[in-house]
């Protein structure tokens, strides 16, 4: 009887440990999953919250169709401008980007109190857009 | 009497260890079956945080007929843009839809463009863009 005792719980315990082990395992899989998003939307959401631009000027070639903004980041984070998105007259025209320079060089730091020039060309444009979005990585919006 | 006694004492011992051996296999079964779940729904709750689009459409201008929809992939995870709902003035509405910028998945940062074939009135709407796991933004715009 002493050892019916002794061996079916040794099986127990021994699944019990089997099964603690695997359940410990999945929660702590799944909290650093959840914890990881939260981490990464916290930072998103600061940034978003610091993010703002203006379009200090636009300028309009007619002879060459295209657009030039100075875009001042007057947030306090730092954005790449290739990330950002220029929708004129209500079409996304980021592919006829043409340049984005600070201070006359190509860079991915756009730094807070800087100032970007985009040029946008496009040689479909019969005259002078008049409404002009610019859109930055982390979705804000500025119209200029 | 001593061989009588040895025999119940052996099938005594066989009968507990194949009992328990069985409780064991069921009650592991169960609680894989949970463990299993419980990583599931941490990826997912993990995926839906992590998720985050918005619609930059210039709400003072947007295309119409047909009505086409910016929509920018802001979050940290890659979205399946086959599986995206749009709903413009409380209809769902098919579409197509294309990566921009030559995308080849819809990634951060990459902007899809969503084409409604429909001619909207002119006034006031609104547009709900909707990924497979519930993350939406929404636009109130005029033509």
């Amino acid at each position: 009887m002493g050892f019916s005792v002794t061996s079916s719980t040794v099986v127990l315990a021994v699944a019990a440990f089997t099964m603690g082990g695997a359940l410990a395992s999945a929660f702590l899989t799944s909290y650093d999953k959840v914890s990881e998003a939260y981490r990464e939307d916290w930072d998103f959401r600061r940034d978003q919250a610091r993010t703002n631009i203006t379009i200090t000027s636009v300028s309009w070639n007619n002879g060459q169709k295209q657009l030039t903004f100075n875009i001042k980041n007057t947030g306090a984070t730092v954005l790449d401008p290739n990330q950002l998105e220029f929708v004129i007259d209500g079409r996304w025209k980021t592919n006829k980007v043409t340049s984005l320079t600070i201070g006359g060089v190509s860079t991915t730091v756009w730094a807070p109190g800087e100032t970007l020039v985009a040029v946008v060309q496009d040689t479909t444009w019969t005259s002078q857009p008049s409404r002009r979005e610019i859109v930055t990585e982390n979705g804000i919006a500025t119209w200029g | 009497m001593g061989a009588e006694t040895s025999s119940t004492h052996m099938i005594f011992f066989i009968v507990a260890t194949a009992l328990a051996v069985v409780v064991s296999a069921l009650l592991s079964t169960q609680v894989y079956d949970i463990a299993n779940t419980v990583r599931d729904r941490g990826a997912s709750l993990g995926d839906n945080i992590a998720t985050d689009i918005a619609i930059i459409n210039d709400p003072g201008q947007v295309p119409n007929n047909p009505v086409i929809i910016y929509v920018k992939n802001t979050g940290q995870r890659t979205i399946d843009h086959t599986t995206i709902s749009v709903i413009i003035d409380g209809v769902h509405r098919t579409h197509t839809v294309t990566l921009l910028g030559g995308a080849a998945a819809w990634q951060h940062g990459d902007v899809a463009e969503f084409s409604i074939t429909l001619t909207l009135a002119s006034g006031d709407h609104r547009v709900r863009v909707v990924t497979a796991n519930g993350i939406e933004d929404d636009l109130r715009f005029r033509i």
